[in-house]
């Protein structure tokens, strides 16, 4: 089984249910058909932002209104694909250190960007060498811990558990050299015949590069405040919810562009030149296919992104946030014995899921204390009785979410203190950028006077009514009983996890 | 006209205005080589990736151009090579009609791949199709292509030879990015010739723009002889700095986009 007793007692308290198919989850005999597995892991892209999902997501503000994927629709189509899909921690390195352990943040280490994994944490590339005897391969971009995004073939940039092909983003800029790891990787899936199967990750960084969209790194000479290409009716329409009333106290101010900054054209070009971005990515995702294709065989594909990006909703830019731009991702599964077509709307799904999901299609025993489940059932189209009602993500941090499938709950503790120097600890090599948000990386206490608001901002969407997110219910006396529910929710959850050394909990 | 009127130019006015153009006579129609400094902007530096190289022969129907990236990889000792050979049509966007196209990683150009990073890809052009075969044994698939079309390395040959004249558009074509992944709705036009300050002259110049899917945004610079000297297209910039073998000088430092932004700041104020 994938998932020890107390990681299902603990996810049945509070009214979730978890009952998966009998013979569906678990270990497959090693040495049986086991599939080789090309894992697509891409930078800051917006699960709307693919054209198969028009008829889906109708509204003409979500970006498949405004681009072409093929090669996405291709997998889209005959695949299946996730539109309750969430980061477990949108910005990078927590997100990927989720995929790649299938733990929470405080429970891998990674709680912000640039903070290496928990040595006692193991990786799926090391799990699948180790119990499935899996040739494990890594090309382009990781920045799952450490602050470094590409790895080396050797040395302290190496992966543990994977062979490494050098290639991508290790400058921060993904056009140019996401195509070294689109080309890297079609050579290699097209080469190999090992007798080993074959776990494949490749990173591709973009559409991260809109990141230099930003006012401060483009200095007001990459984003423009006019038409000046005559893009026309190309330009991109806003999203509704550009200007909420609500106090967004605790999230981080830094990606959210004032209207003083940006005007309408700004963020037009803003989005369009993102969503130009995402197709240049699904052209590295073709070539990757070319080759899967061409082998023609047990070869399953999985894509999924580490966060989204604002797109002005919300005027924001980038990650980090709580809100549905920055925490739905993409995720697309196709391969031998998927379901094709198949576009779940109904079940919740994780970053956490795909370390299991990976563990039983490649017929290995997932580790113990995985916080996700493995997509198996759904992918498969077997007979699930319940799923999950609710998804848990941390963000900035201090911030936790609870999402159900009406309602988002968001918590966070800002930040209020000082810390005159960086704490040092040999656990968290790259403590400084942590110091970025207020330092005591290696501590997280809620309520700590000195360093932290004793009482969270909160808030409750009700995502069904509101999927913009423009109410905020947390002070709303008609739903203080949702809010105490998930609030509990939240609190059982928490019990669940095994936070690791870096963090304490209170 | 400012340079800081050019939504391409501005990012690197610096290098520009420290240019030195090629002082030899230029055909777009004839032989030449033409070697790229392939910049992105990140971070507000300016980071050198590679180079691209375009060796161009006439043929009677049009052109044979040989093109070689090298791009640097997360080893010192290795790098990202993609040598492609196209037979191209005289049409205005030169269109490749067959094309062979090597990636790998390796120590060296002539050095064996690392780790099965190497391929080959050959591509032919035929009857509104385009075939593509890896290694020469796997016919792996076959694309409709309309026409007219072009190729994002070809247009460095193609854009040379456009009518640098008001009115001049090609108002939808389709495209190949890199050598194989085929996009339609792109459009080229010419938008205007402006004296452009470069470090011992003012030089008259013409630009070019284009869209389409998947394109940021692009800005084609030339000169009076047709000669491409830079192009921009979001945080990606191509700087023309050899010319059949012969070095140009330009400011390259990390700090060209700062200090093109301390520019136009400047020259708001």
């Amino acid at each position: 089984m994938s998932l020890n007793r107390r990681d299902f007692l603990g996810s049945a308290v509070g009214g979730t249910l978890l009952s998966l198919s009998g013979g569906s989850v678990g270990a497959a005999p090693i040495g049986t058909d086991r599939p080789n597995i090309l894992m697509i892991i891409v930078d800051q892209m917006n699960l709307d932002a693919i054209s198969a999902y028009r008829e889906i997501l109708k509204d003409p503000a979500y970006g498949c209104h405004w681009l072409n994927t093929p090669n996405l629709d291709y997998l889209v189509g005959n695949g299946t694909s996730f539109i309750e899909s969430h980061s477990a921690d949108p910005i990078c390195c927590p997100a990927r250190a989720s995929v790649f352990t299938g733990r929470m943040s405080c429970e891998h280490g990674v709680f912000y960007n640039n903070i290496g994994i928990d040595a006692d944490v193991p990786n799926l590339g090391q799990w699948l060498e180790r119990e499935a005897g899996y040739k494990t391969v890594y090309c382009g971009k990781w920045h799952a811990g450490g602050a470094w995004n590409c790895p080396t073939i050797s040395g302290v940039r190496k992966i543990p558990g994977f062979d490494i092909l050098p290639v991508g983003s290790h400058y921060g800029v993904g056009r140019t050299l996401d195509y070294e790891v689109s080309t890297s990787t079609e050579a290699f899936v097209r080469n190999y015949k090992d007798p080993r199967p074959l776990f494949m990750v490749a990173g591709l960084l973009n559409p991260h590069d809109i990141c230099f969209w930003h006012p401060v790194s483009s200095r007001g000479l990459i984003t423009l405040d006019e038409d000046y290409y005559g893009l026309g009716e190309a330009l991109p329409s806003l999203p509704p919810n550009q200007d909420v009333s609500f106090d967004e106290t605790g999230i981080t101010d830094r990606n959210k562009i004032d209207p003083n900054q940006w005007g309408d054209m700004q963020w037009k070009n803003y989005i369009h030149d993102y969503l130009r971005q995402i197709e240049i990515l699904d052209r590295d995702v073709g070539r990757m296919l070319d080759a899967v294709r061409a082998r023609d065989d047990n070869t399953v594909v999985i894509f999924t992104s580490d966060h989204g990006d604002g797109a002005g909703r919300h005027r924001r830019v980038g990650k980090w946030q709580p809100y549905e731009s920055s925490v739905k991702v993409p995720l697309i599964i196709y391969g031998p014995g998927v379901r094709a077509g198949a576009v779940d709307q109904k079940h919740l799904v994780s970053g956490v899921d795909l370390f299991p999901t990976v563990c039983e299609l490649a017929g290995a025993v997932s580790p113990q204390n995985m916080r996700g489940y493995s997509l198996v059932p759904l992918l498969r189209g077997t007979a699930m009785q319940e799923w999950r009602d609710h998804v848990y993500y941390s963000f900035q941090h201090t911030g936790r979410c609870i999402r159900t499938k009406k309602y988002k709950y968001v918590m966070r503790y800002k930040f209020s203190g000082q810390v005159s120097k960086p704490p040092s600890g040999p656990e968290v090599p790259d403590l400084p950028f942590v110091l970025k948000e207020g330092g005591a990386a290696s501590r997280f206490v809620p309520g700590e006077g000195d360093r932290f608001e004793k009482e969270p901002n909160e808030f409750l969407f009700d995502i069904e009514n509101d999927p913009w997110e423009t109410r905020n219910l947390a002070g709303d006396p008609q739903y203080s009983t949702v809010l105490e529910a998930h609030e509990q929710l939240l609190r059982n959850w928490e019990a669940m996890l095994d936070i690791g050394t870096r963090h304490d909990r209170n | 006209m400012s340079i800081n009127q050019f939504a391409g130019l501005r990012k690197i006015r610096r290098l520009v205005e420290s240019y030195q153009r090629p002082v030899d006579k230029f055909d777009p129609s004839g032989s030449w080589s033409h070697q790229y400094d392939i910049y992105m902007i990140a971070h507000s530096n300016f980071v050198n990736l590679g180079t691209i190289r375009v060796s161009r022969k006439p043929s009677k129907n049009g052109a044979r151009l040989e093109l070689l990236t090298v791009r640097p990889t997360a080893e010192p000792n290795l790098q990202h090579f993609t040598q492609a050979t196209l037979v191209c049509e005289g049409n205005l966007l030169a269109s490749p009609r067959q094309w062979s196209v090597t990636t790998k990683i390796a120590a060296s150009e002539t050095a064996a791949p690392y780790f099965n990073s190497g391929m080959t890809k050959t591509s032919e052009f035929n009857n509104g199709q385009v075939c593509i075969s890896a290694d020469g044994k796997t016919m792996d698939k076959t694309i409709p292509l309309t026409e007219p079309y072009g190729c994002k390395f070809c247009m460095l040959d193609a854009v040379q030879r456009m009518p640098a004249e008001k009115g001049f558009v090609i108002p939808e074509f389709v495209f190949l990015d890199e050598y194989d992944q085929i996009r339609s709705g792109y459009r080229l036009e010419f938008r205007q010739n402006t004296s452009i300050q470069l470090k011992y002259e003012t030089a008259m110049l013409s630009l070019f723009t284009m869209a389409g899917t998947g394109q940021i945004p692009a800005s084609y610079w030339r000169d009076a002889t047709g000669r491409l000297l830079f192009f921009v297209s979001g945080l990606e910039v191509y700087v023309l700095s050899e010319e059949n073998g012969i070095p140009l000088g330009f400011y390259k430092e990390p700090d060209v986009f700062k200090q093109s932004a301390q520019l136009m700041k400047k020259e708001g104020e």
